[in-house]
Protein backbone atom coordinates (compact mmCIF):
# COMPACT_ATOMS: atom_id res chain seq x y z
CA UNK A 1 0.00 0.00 0.00
CA UNK A 2 2.74 2.52 1.04
CA UNK A 3 4.74 1.35 -2.22
CA UNK A 4 1.73 1.71 -4.31
CA UNK A 5 0.82 5.89 -2.85
CA UNK A 6 4.73 6.64 -3.54
CA UNK A 7 4.53 5.29 -7.06
CA UNK A 8 1.01 7.10 -7.21
CA UNK A 9 2.56 10.12 -6.19
CA UNK A 10 6.16 10.08 -8.04
CA UNK A 11 4.24 8.77 -11.01
CA UNK A 12 5.55 11.64 -12.99
CA UNK A 13 9.01 11.39 -11.96
CA UNK A 14 8.92 7.35 -12.56
CA UNK A 15 8.07 8.39 -16.25
CA UNK A 16 10.50 11.01 -16.54
CA UNK A 17 13.22 8.39 -15.18
CA UNK A 18 11.65 5.44 -17.78
CA UNK A 19 11.60 7.73 -20.54
CA UNK A 20 15.65 9.01 -20.36
CA UNK A 21 16.87 5.32 -19.47
CA UNK A 22 14.78 3.71 -22.63
CA UNK A 23 16.52 6.79 -24.58
CA UNK A 24 19.83 6.36 -23.31
CA UNK A 25 19.75 2.63 -23.88
CA UNK A 26 18.30 3.03 -27.78
CA UNK A 27 21.06 5.01 -28.25
CA UNK A 28 23.41 3.30 -26.86
CA UNK A 29 22.26 -0.05 -28.76
CA UNK A 30 22.56 1.68 -31.78
CA UNK A 31 26.13 3.01 -31.14
CA UNK A 32 27.21 -0.29 -30.70
CA UNK A 33 26.57 -1.54 -34.21
CA UNK A 34 29.04 1.03 -35.04
CA UNK A 35 32.93 1.32 -34.40
CA UNK A 36 33.42 2.68 -31.25
CA UNK A 37 35.39 5.58 -32.28
CA UNK A 38 33.00 6.15 -35.06
CA UNK A 39 29.83 6.38 -32.14
CA UNK A 40 32.25 8.48 -29.90
CA UNK A 41 32.38 11.00 -33.05
CA UNK A 42 28.68 10.67 -34.11
CA UNK A 43 27.44 10.78 -30.51
CA UNK A 44 29.75 13.80 -29.19
CA UNK A 45 28.63 16.04 -32.81
CA UNK A 46 25.23 15.20 -31.89
CA UNK A 47 25.43 16.27 -28.39
CA UNK A 48 26.67 19.72 -29.71
CA UNK A 49 23.95 20.17 -32.28
CA UNK A 50 21.04 19.36 -29.87
CA UNK A 51 23.32 22.21 -27.57
CA UNK A 52 23.39 24.52 -29.92
CA UNK A 53 19.58 24.72 -30.71
CA UNK A 54 18.99 24.82 -26.99
CA UNK A 55 21.17 27.52 -26.38
CA UNK A 56 19.69 29.48 -29.94
CA UNK A 57 15.94 28.33 -28.76
CA UNK A 58 16.66 29.69 -25.62
CA UNK A 59 18.24 33.07 -26.48
CA UNK A 60 16.07 34.00 -29.39
CA UNK A 61 18.93 33.54 -32.09
CA UNK A 62 16.85 32.72 -35.06
CA UNK A 63 19.52 32.25 -37.50
CA UNK A 64 21.65 30.14 -35.31
CA UNK A 65 18.32 28.08 -34.56
CA UNK A 66 17.60 27.65 -38.32
CA UNK A 67 21.13 26.59 -38.78
CA UNK A 68 21.52 24.24 -36.12
CA UNK A 69 17.72 22.51 -37.01
CA UNK A 70 18.51 22.61 -40.29
CA UNK A 71 21.54 20.18 -39.02
CA UNK A 72 19.62 18.21 -36.73
CA UNK A 73 17.05 17.42 -39.34
CA UNK A 74 18.97 16.36 -42.08
CA UNK A 75 22.07 15.03 -39.76
CA UNK A 76 19.94 11.42 -40.30
CA UNK A 77 20.86 11.77 -44.08
CA UNK A 78 24.11 13.25 -43.96
CA UNK A 79 25.36 10.56 -41.13
CA UNK A 80 23.55 7.50 -43.98
CA UNK A 81 25.94 9.15 -46.70
CA UNK A 82 29.05 9.49 -44.76
CA UNK A 83 28.86 6.26 -42.93
CA UNK A 84 26.83 4.35 -45.25
CA UNK A 85 29.76 1.29 -44.96
CA UNK A 86 29.42 1.34 -41.30
CA UNK A 87 25.49 1.22 -41.47
CA UNK A 88 25.41 -1.20 -43.84
CA UNK A 89 27.61 -4.00 -42.21
CA UNK A 90 25.38 -2.58 -38.66
CA UNK A 91 22.53 -3.53 -40.80
CA UNK A 92 23.89 -6.75 -42.07
CA UNK A 93 24.77 -7.47 -38.50
CA UNK A 94 20.87 -7.83 -37.77
CA UNK A 95 20.38 -10.79 -40.21
CA UNK A 96 21.52 -13.69 -38.19
CA UNK A 97 21.45 -17.30 -39.79
CA UNK A 98 19.26 -20.17 -38.15
CA UNK A 99 21.02 -22.90 -39.76
CA UNK A 100 21.33 -25.99 -37.11
CA UNK A 101 23.84 -28.22 -37.60
CA UNK A 102 26.36 -28.67 -34.63
CA UNK A 103 30.12 -28.04 -35.52
CA UNK A 104 32.60 -29.33 -33.13
CA UNK A 105 34.24 -25.66 -33.00
CA UNK A 106 37.44 -27.13 -31.12
CA UNK A 107 37.97 -29.68 -34.49
CA UNK A 108 37.88 -26.97 -36.65
CA UNK A 109 39.96 -24.90 -35.36
CA UNK A 110 42.44 -27.42 -34.88
CA UNK A 111 42.13 -28.16 -38.35
CA UNK A 112 42.84 -24.65 -39.90
CA UNK A 113 45.61 -24.83 -37.50
CA UNK A 114 47.51 -27.52 -39.13
CA UNK A 115 45.97 -26.75 -42.64
CA UNK A 116 47.71 -22.97 -42.58
CA UNK A 117 50.73 -25.05 -40.36
CA UNK A 118 51.57 -27.03 -43.53
CA UNK A 119 50.55 -24.18 -46.26
CA UNK A 120 53.29 -21.71 -44.02
CA UNK A 121 55.54 -24.46 -44.39
CA UNK A 122 55.74 -24.81 -47.56
CA UNK A 123 55.26 -21.12 -48.82
CA UNK A 124 51.92 -22.16 -50.51
CA UNK A 125 50.08 -19.03 -50.61
CA UNK A 126 46.27 -19.04 -48.93
CA UNK A 127 43.21 -17.09 -47.98
CA UNK A 128 40.74 -18.28 -45.60
CA UNK A 129 37.84 -16.32 -44.49
CA UNK A 130 35.17 -17.60 -41.33
CA UNK A 131 32.01 -15.97 -41.41
CA UNK A 132 31.27 -14.59 -37.95
CA UNK A 133 27.68 -12.54 -37.41
CA UNK A 134 27.61 -10.73 -40.69
CA UNK A 135 26.99 -12.43 -43.83
CA UNK A 136 29.76 -12.23 -46.50
CA UNK A 137 28.05 -13.26 -49.70
CA UNK A 138 26.79 -10.00 -51.12
CA UNK A 139 31.03 -9.38 -51.19
CA UNK A 140 32.05 -12.26 -52.97
CA UNK A 141 32.97 -12.36 -56.65
CA UNK A 142 33.34 -15.29 -58.85
CA UNK A 143 34.10 -18.54 -56.50
CA UNK A 144 33.13 -22.49 -56.98
CA UNK A 145 30.27 -23.82 -54.44
CA UNK A 146 31.82 -26.62 -52.24
CA UNK A 147 29.87 -27.68 -48.87
CA UNK A 148 31.77 -29.76 -47.49
CA UNK A 149 33.47 -30.26 -44.09
CA UNK A 150 36.09 -28.45 -42.87
CA UNK A 151 39.44 -30.37 -42.97
CA UNK A 152 43.09 -29.82 -43.48
CA UNK A 153 43.45 -31.73 -46.22
CA UNK A 154 40.47 -30.29 -48.24
CA UNK A 155 42.33 -26.69 -47.97
CA UNK A 156 45.49 -27.61 -47.95
CA UNK A 157 44.78 -29.67 -51.55
CA UNK A 158 42.55 -26.14 -52.91
CA UNK A 159 45.83 -23.83 -52.25
CA UNK A 160 48.15 -26.12 -53.86
CA UNK A 161 49.32 -24.19 -57.31
CA UNK A 162 48.61 -26.64 -59.69
CA UNK A 163 44.58 -26.54 -58.06
CA UNK A 164 41.93 -24.81 -60.40
CA UNK A 165 40.74 -22.57 -57.62
CA UNK A 166 43.65 -22.31 -55.77
CA UNK A 167 43.95 -18.71 -56.50
CA UNK A 168 41.69 -17.39 -54.56
CA UNK A 169 39.85 -17.41 -50.56
CA UNK A 170 37.67 -19.98 -48.95
CA UNK A 171 34.84 -19.24 -47.13
CA UNK A 172 33.90 -21.07 -44.12
CA UNK A 173 30.28 -20.53 -42.88
CA UNK A 174 28.74 -22.15 -40.04
CA UNK A 175 31.06 -24.53 -39.64
CA UNK A 176 31.45 -25.77 -43.28
CA UNK A 177 34.09 -24.77 -46.48
CA UNK A 178 31.07 -23.24 -48.56
CA UNK A 179 32.84 -21.85 -51.11
CA UNK A 180 36.45 -21.64 -52.70
CA UNK A 181 38.45 -19.35 -55.16
CA UNK A 182 36.32 -16.31 -54.55
CA UNK A 183 37.85 -12.86 -54.91
CA UNK A 184 37.26 -10.72 -52.11
CA UNK A 185 37.02 -6.41 -52.07
CA UNK A 186 40.24 -4.79 -52.24
CA UNK A 187 41.09 -2.29 -49.44
CA UNK A 188 40.66 1.27 -50.26
CA UNK A 189 42.90 2.71 -47.14
CA UNK A 190 45.81 4.58 -48.86
CA UNK A 191 47.26 3.97 -46.28
CA UNK A 192 48.61 0.88 -46.30
CA UNK A 193 52.19 -0.13 -47.43
CA UNK A 194 52.29 -0.58 -50.76
CA UNK A 195 54.41 -3.80 -50.02
CA UNK A 196 51.35 -5.56 -49.06
CA UNK A 197 50.18 -8.15 -51.83
CA UNK A 198 46.93 -8.41 -53.26
CA UNK A 199 46.38 -11.47 -51.01
CA UNK A 200 46.29 -8.92 -48.05
CA UNK A 201 44.63 -6.24 -49.41
CA UNK A 202 41.56 -8.89 -50.27
CA UNK A 203 42.32 -9.90 -46.42
CA UNK A 204 42.13 -6.17 -44.83
CA UNK A 205 39.36 -5.09 -47.74
CA UNK A 206 37.05 -7.88 -46.57
CA UNK A 207 37.96 -7.70 -43.19
CA UNK A 208 36.58 -3.88 -43.22
CA UNK A 209 33.33 -4.45 -44.76
CA UNK A 210 32.32 -7.39 -42.17
CA UNK A 211 33.08 -9.03 -39.22
CA UNK A 212 34.81 -12.17 -40.50
CA UNK A 213 38.08 -13.35 -39.46
CA UNK A 214 40.38 -13.67 -42.25
CA UNK A 215 43.64 -16.13 -42.56
CA UNK A 216 45.99 -15.58 -45.01
CA UNK A 217 49.31 -17.01 -45.25
CA UNK A 218 52.36 -15.48 -47.40
CA UNK A 219 53.61 -17.28 -50.62
CA UNK A 220 56.59 -14.89 -50.30
CA UNK A 221 57.33 -15.62 -46.42
CA UNK A 222 55.35 -18.34 -45.58
CA UNK A 223 53.84 -15.78 -42.48
CA UNK A 224 50.86 -16.55 -40.87
CA UNK A 225 48.48 -12.65 -40.65
CA UNK A 226 44.59 -12.69 -39.45
CA UNK A 227 42.70 -9.88 -40.23
CA UNK A 228 39.81 -8.55 -38.38
CA UNK A 229 38.15 -5.17 -38.54
CA UNK A 230 40.70 -4.03 -41.21
CA UNK A 231 43.66 -4.82 -38.17
CA UNK A 232 45.93 -6.90 -38.86
CA UNK A 233 47.79 -9.72 -36.99
CA UNK A 234 50.81 -11.25 -38.17
CA UNK A 235 53.70 -13.63 -37.21
CA UNK A 236 51.25 -16.39 -36.04
CA UNK A 237 52.59 -19.56 -34.89
CA UNK A 238 50.47 -22.60 -34.68
CA UNK A 239 49.77 -22.33 -30.91
CA UNK A 240 49.13 -18.66 -31.33
CA UNK A 241 46.78 -18.60 -34.00
CA UNK A 242 45.23 -21.31 -32.75
CA UNK A 243 44.40 -19.32 -29.35
CA UNK A 244 43.57 -16.26 -31.27
CA UNK A 245 40.63 -18.35 -33.32
CA UNK A 246 39.57 -19.71 -30.32
CA UNK A 247 39.04 -16.10 -29.12
CA UNK A 248 37.83 -14.62 -31.92
CA UNK A 249 35.23 -17.48 -33.32
CA UNK A 250 32.32 -18.29 -31.22
CA UNK A 251 30.58 -21.86 -31.30
CA UNK A 252 27.15 -19.45 -32.58
CA UNK A 253 28.70 -18.49 -35.71
CA UNK A 254 29.60 -22.10 -36.34
CA UNK A 255 25.94 -23.28 -36.46
CA UNK B 1 44.93 -0.34 -29.41
CA UNK B 2 45.08 -1.35 -25.99
CA UNK B 3 42.86 -3.18 -23.95
CA UNK B 4 42.61 -0.14 -21.44
CA UNK B 5 42.04 2.30 -24.06
CA UNK B 6 39.30 0.18 -25.87
CA UNK B 7 37.78 -0.18 -21.85
CA UNK B 8 37.90 3.95 -21.86
CA UNK B 9 36.42 4.53 -25.51
CA UNK B 10 33.29 1.86 -24.72
CA UNK B 11 32.81 3.82 -20.78
CA UNK B 12 32.82 7.34 -23.38
CA UNK B 13 29.98 5.68 -25.57
CA UNK B 14 28.42 5.09 -22.97
CA UNK B 15 28.40 8.22 -21.14
CA UNK B 16 28.24 9.89 -24.16
CA UNK B 17 25.20 8.48 -24.83
CA UNK B 18 23.54 8.68 -21.44
CA UNK B 19 24.49 12.72 -22.30
CA UNK B 20 22.16 12.48 -25.69
CA UNK B 21 19.71 11.06 -24.28
CA UNK B 22 19.54 13.55 -21.38
CA UNK B 23 19.66 16.37 -23.85
CA UNK B 24 17.18 15.09 -25.91
CA UNK B 25 15.32 14.65 -23.34
CA UNK B 26 15.27 18.19 -22.11
CA UNK B 27 14.69 19.06 -25.17
CA UNK B 28 11.42 17.45 -25.85
CA UNK B 29 10.43 18.29 -22.17
CA UNK B 30 11.17 22.50 -22.50
CA UNK B 31 9.08 22.43 -25.37
CA UNK B 32 6.20 21.25 -23.30
CA UNK B 33 3.43 23.93 -22.16
CA UNK B 34 4.63 26.08 -19.38
CA UNK B 35 3.07 29.50 -17.62
CA UNK B 36 4.91 31.95 -15.74
CA UNK B 37 3.63 34.66 -13.73
CA UNK B 38 5.29 38.28 -14.17
CA UNK B 39 5.03 41.98 -12.47
CA UNK B 40 5.80 43.75 -15.33
CA UNK B 41 6.55 47.49 -15.45
CA UNK B 42 4.19 49.81 -17.45
CA UNK B 43 5.61 51.95 -20.31
CA UNK B 44 3.36 55.08 -21.08
CA UNK B 45 4.29 55.95 -24.39
CA UNK B 46 3.85 58.84 -27.28
CA UNK B 47 1.77 60.89 -24.85
CA UNK B 48 0.39 64.10 -27.65
CA UNK B 49 2.12 67.35 -27.04
CA UNK B 50 0.50 69.43 -24.52
CA UNK B 51 -1.46 66.64 -22.63
CA UNK B 52 -0.18 65.54 -19.22
CA UNK B 53 0.00 62.64 -17.32
CA UNK B 54 -2.56 64.09 -13.79
CA UNK B 55 -2.91 60.74 -12.30
CA UNK B 56 -0.32 58.70 -10.24
CA UNK B 57 1.79 56.63 -12.74
CA UNK B 58 0.19 52.91 -13.34
CA UNK B 59 1.35 50.05 -10.99
CA UNK B 60 3.18 47.35 -12.48
CA UNK B 61 0.45 44.69 -14.18
CA UNK B 62 0.72 40.81 -13.03
CA UNK B 63 1.12 38.80 -16.49
CA UNK B 64 0.46 35.42 -16.89
CA UNK B 65 2.31 33.97 -19.78
CA UNK B 66 1.90 30.75 -21.56
CA UNK B 67 3.73 28.57 -24.28
CA UNK B 68 7.19 26.66 -24.52
CA UNK B 69 9.13 26.27 -21.29
CA UNK B 70 11.82 26.70 -22.68
CA UNK B 71 11.41 30.32 -24.24
CA UNK B 72 9.96 30.95 -20.43
CA UNK B 73 13.69 30.72 -19.20
CA UNK B 74 14.38 33.58 -21.65
CA UNK B 75 16.68 36.14 -20.60
CA UNK B 76 13.64 38.78 -22.37
CA UNK B 77 11.60 38.24 -19.11
CA UNK B 78 13.45 40.27 -17.13
CA UNK B 79 13.52 42.84 -19.13
CA UNK B 80 9.57 42.99 -20.34
CA UNK B 81 7.94 45.90 -20.35
CA UNK B 82 3.95 46.83 -20.79
CA UNK B 83 3.74 49.62 -23.46
CA UNK B 84 0.79 51.39 -23.54
CA UNK B 85 0.74 53.71 -26.43
CA UNK B 86 -1.33 56.89 -25.84
CA UNK B 87 -0.84 58.65 -29.42
CA UNK B 88 -4.92 59.08 -29.50
CA UNK B 89 -5.60 60.19 -26.12
CA UNK B 90 -7.11 63.10 -25.16
CA UNK B 91 -7.90 65.16 -21.76
CA UNK B 92 -9.98 63.12 -19.13
CA UNK B 93 -10.15 59.85 -17.86
CA UNK B 94 -9.27 56.65 -20.01
CA UNK B 95 -9.31 53.36 -19.18
CA UNK B 96 -6.92 51.13 -21.29
CA UNK B 97 -8.00 46.97 -21.15
CA UNK B 98 -6.92 44.21 -23.90
CA UNK B 99 -3.42 44.77 -22.78
CA UNK B 100 -2.41 41.31 -24.39
CA UNK B 101 -0.52 42.45 -27.63
CA UNK B 102 1.40 45.77 -25.36
CA UNK B 103 4.19 43.31 -24.10
CA UNK B 104 5.83 42.63 -27.40
CA UNK B 105 6.10 38.86 -27.09
CA UNK B 106 7.36 36.06 -29.62
CA UNK B 107 4.29 34.81 -30.93
CA UNK B 108 4.82 31.33 -29.68
CA UNK B 109 3.79 32.72 -26.45
CA UNK B 110 0.77 33.79 -25.17
CA UNK B 111 -0.80 36.45 -22.37
CA UNK B 112 -3.32 34.34 -20.56
CA UNK B 113 -4.14 36.61 -17.34
CA UNK B 114 -3.23 40.75 -16.90
CA UNK B 115 -4.08 42.23 -13.77
CA UNK B 116 -5.45 44.52 -13.40
CA UNK B 117 -7.27 43.90 -16.48
CA UNK B 118 -7.20 47.83 -17.52
CA UNK B 119 -5.06 51.07 -16.64
CA UNK B 120 -6.76 54.37 -15.55
CA UNK B 121 -4.77 57.30 -16.37
CA UNK B 122 -6.11 60.73 -15.88
CA UNK B 123 -4.38 63.57 -18.51
CA UNK B 124 -4.80 67.06 -18.51
CA UNK B 125 -3.85 69.37 -20.74
CA UNK B 126 -0.61 71.39 -19.47
CA UNK B 127 -0.87 74.97 -18.59
CA UNK B 128 0.78 77.38 -20.50
CA UNK B 129 4.20 78.65 -18.74
CA UNK B 130 2.98 82.10 -17.53
CA UNK B 131 4.83 85.08 -19.29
Amino acid sequence: MVLMNFLLQNIGVLQDLLDLSLTALIIWRLSRLMKTVLALRILAALSALVVGHLLARLLFLQTVRLIFDTFLASSVVVLAVIFQTDIRRAFAALIRSHAVKDVEMSDLIDELVFAVAGLSQKRIGALIVIERSIQVDSYLAVGTEIDAKVTSELISSIFLPYSPIHDGAVIIQHGKLTRAGCFLPLTQNLEVSKSLGTRHRAAMGLSELVDAVVIVVSEETGTVSVFVGGKKTTNLDPPALGKLLRRLVEQRWLK
Amino acid sequence: MTEAKVQEQVVAVRLLSLLLAGLLWLGVNLERPGEVQLQVPVALEHLPAGLLLASSPPEPVEVTVSGPRILLLGPWLLGGTCRLDLSGAQAGPAGYSALDGSFGLDRELKVLRVRPAAIRLVLVKAEPAPR
